[in-house]
């Protein structure tokens, strides 16, 4: 049913003509981005980051436009993100700087700083600095603090 | 392994030789027996009344355990392993030796037949990590049984437990309480009620993945009442956010062990907002009874690999993700919710086979 109507949507969209002047509130995934909001769906056992690409040749844009526009279920963003975060670290690392600034996504920030002490040092670092001087400090300097890791323990002092 | 009865906080704890006791609420009885088993199995013999409807029974062990066969008190074999051990249909995973832990509850189905007086006999095996029965391994099992001569309609006690400083957010709380509405209202019309209680626990928000056993599982378990089944809301789950809700096995127990709690983290079910909208809190309450669901013996109608499917006869064996939408997707118990990226159908349907299951959980009281 789900990938129907996401297919179909697809073709329907595929096949106008792009109008620079129209708006499009709900903007159409493409057909990899279809497949792996598919995958990331189930309420259990999700798949791995790294399995996720053979639905995508573009995995971690794919990914990014899910955080964007893929709102329900709730988790399938988060697992996307969670996905940016351990594979795409490096690639991505000024588009993740944004994720714990964002004061209209909280829970992005607090996955994002979860996620710190798995991530490389030289990230987790830059990242944690500018998650404390933002509008989710409160939830950095908890999380940083709970942590274990000394260098981010550190940080909030 | 940590025992099973420990300080769970029953009511009254009477001593036999041998044998431990236990006065409980009304409706739900338990005692506990150590067994060792012999050429790897060890006969669990228990004496059911007239009155009695319903066993739950925990194992804990030494060595991996899984259920052999139950024999009713004629004799009968009306439940073996093998039947059920390699099927792509799912009853329950007493027979899978999948950790030194195993639950059962019984009967399961209508069609399982129901309780008779006198002695049944359930035959436990050990098993060593090769899958070869091992001898003289030791156990102890823990037998609850209710009261509950229709099945019709019950109360499911639930202690609801706030890890750690998640108690304090208030927008997480109000979801959670609204959810529970929706858990209800969704169970309302087969005759099942949620009886919560809230409290908080002792426990990292950054839950444990409770279906691979955890120490903590087992210590906040001990503060949940026995007719409790315990449900962990959290931060995450395992260090991350891929799992937004987990059971501890099919069924679940009503005692203590590494296993015994459904967890729930708060932030997949909220989103990347952190918020929740009015969707987010009726697919947390969905996930609620979904989990819960599995606890007290639910499989998912058909697994994601379209080739596995519950014990339930009158949920249909569907062979894709098509088929199996249209002819499952808004059942409670479907693996996945059917989205289209911004909207969701409600899934707070169950088959008539599905209410039997957890009618007949010993917990449902």
């Amino acid at each position: 049913m789900t990938s129907l109507l996401i297919l179909f949507s697809t073709l329907a969209h595929a096949s106008e003509p792009a109008d620079p002047t129209a708006t499009d509130p709900a903007p159409k995934p493409s057909p990899t981005q279809s497949a792996v909001y598919a995958a990331l769906q189930g309420r259990h056992d999700p798949p791995t980051c790294e399995s996720l690409n053979s639905a995508s040749p573009d995995l971690a844009n794919d990914l990014i436009w899910l955080m964007k526009h893929a709102n329900q279920p709730a988790w399938v963003g988060v697992r996307a993100a969670y996905c940016v975060l351990t594979e795409y670290a490096d690639e991505k690392a000024s588009v993740i700087d944004t994720w714990v600034v964002d004061p209209e996504r909280r829970g992005l920030a607090i996955l994002t700083i979860g996620m710190l002490d798995k991530m490389p040092h030289a990230h987790a670092e830059r990242i944690a600095a500018k998650a404390l001087a933002g509008p989710h400090a409160a939830d950095a300097r908890k999380h940083l603090t709970e942590s274990g890791d000394p260098k981010l323990m550190n940080l909030v002092d | 392994m940590t025992g099973m009865l420990g300080s769970m906080r029953w009511t009254t704890l009477l001593l036999t030789i041998g044998c431990t006791t236990l006065e409980t609420d009304p409706g739900l009885k338990g005692y506990s027996e150590d067994l060792c088993t012999e050429s790897g199995v060890a006969n669990l013999n228990i004496n059911v009344s007239d009155a009695e409807t319903a066993l739950l029974i925990t194992v804990d062990g030494e060595d991996l355990i899984a259920l052999d066969e139950i024999k009713d008190p004629d004799g009968n074999v009306v439940l073996h392993w093998n039947d059920w051990y390699t099927e792509k249909t799912f009853l329950t995973s007493a027979v899978w030796p999948l950790a030194s832990e195993m639950v059962l509850n019984w009967p399961i189905r209508a069609e399982d037949g129901y309780l008779s007086a006198g002695q049944w006999t359930v035959t436990l095996a050990a098993v060593d990590a090769t899958g070869n029965y091992k001898s003289g391994s030791c156990l102890t099992a823990n037998v609850q049984s209710k009261e509950d001569p229709s099945f019709a309609s019950a109360d499911v006690n639930v202690r609801l437990v706030y890890a750690e400083g998640v108690d304090e957010l208030d927008h997480v709380t109000t979801a959670v309480d609204a959810a529970i509405v929706r858990w209800t209202d969704i169970w309302a019309p087969m005759g099942l009620y949620p009886n919560v209680r809230i409290t908080t626990g002792n426990i990292d928000p950054d839950l444990p993945y409770v279906g691979q056993g955890s120490e903590d599982i087992y210590n906040i378990t001990m503060d949940s009442y026995e007719d409790e089944i315990t449900l962990v809301v959290g931060e995450t789950i395992d260090g991350g956010t891929e799992f937004l809700g987990v059971a501890g096995s099919i069924p679940g127990t009503l005692t203590a062990n590494t296993r015994s709690a459904v967890v729930l983290g708060w932030i997949a079910s909220a989103g990347l907002d952190g918020n929740f909208s009015d969707l987010d809190i009726s697919i947390m309450g969905e996930t609620m009874a979904h989990e819960v669901g599995h606890y007290m013996g639910l499989f998912h109608p058909v697994e994601q690999t379209w080739d596995s499917w519950d014990a339930c006869s009158d949920t249909p064996d569907c062979r894709n993700q098509n088929q199996c939408e249209n002819q499952l997707g808004d059942n409670l118990m479907y693996p996945a919710p059917i989205c289209d990226l911004t909207d969701c159908i409600s899934q707070d349907q169950l088959s008539g086979i599905q209410v039997e299951i957890l009618q007949r959980y010993t917990g449902a009281l």
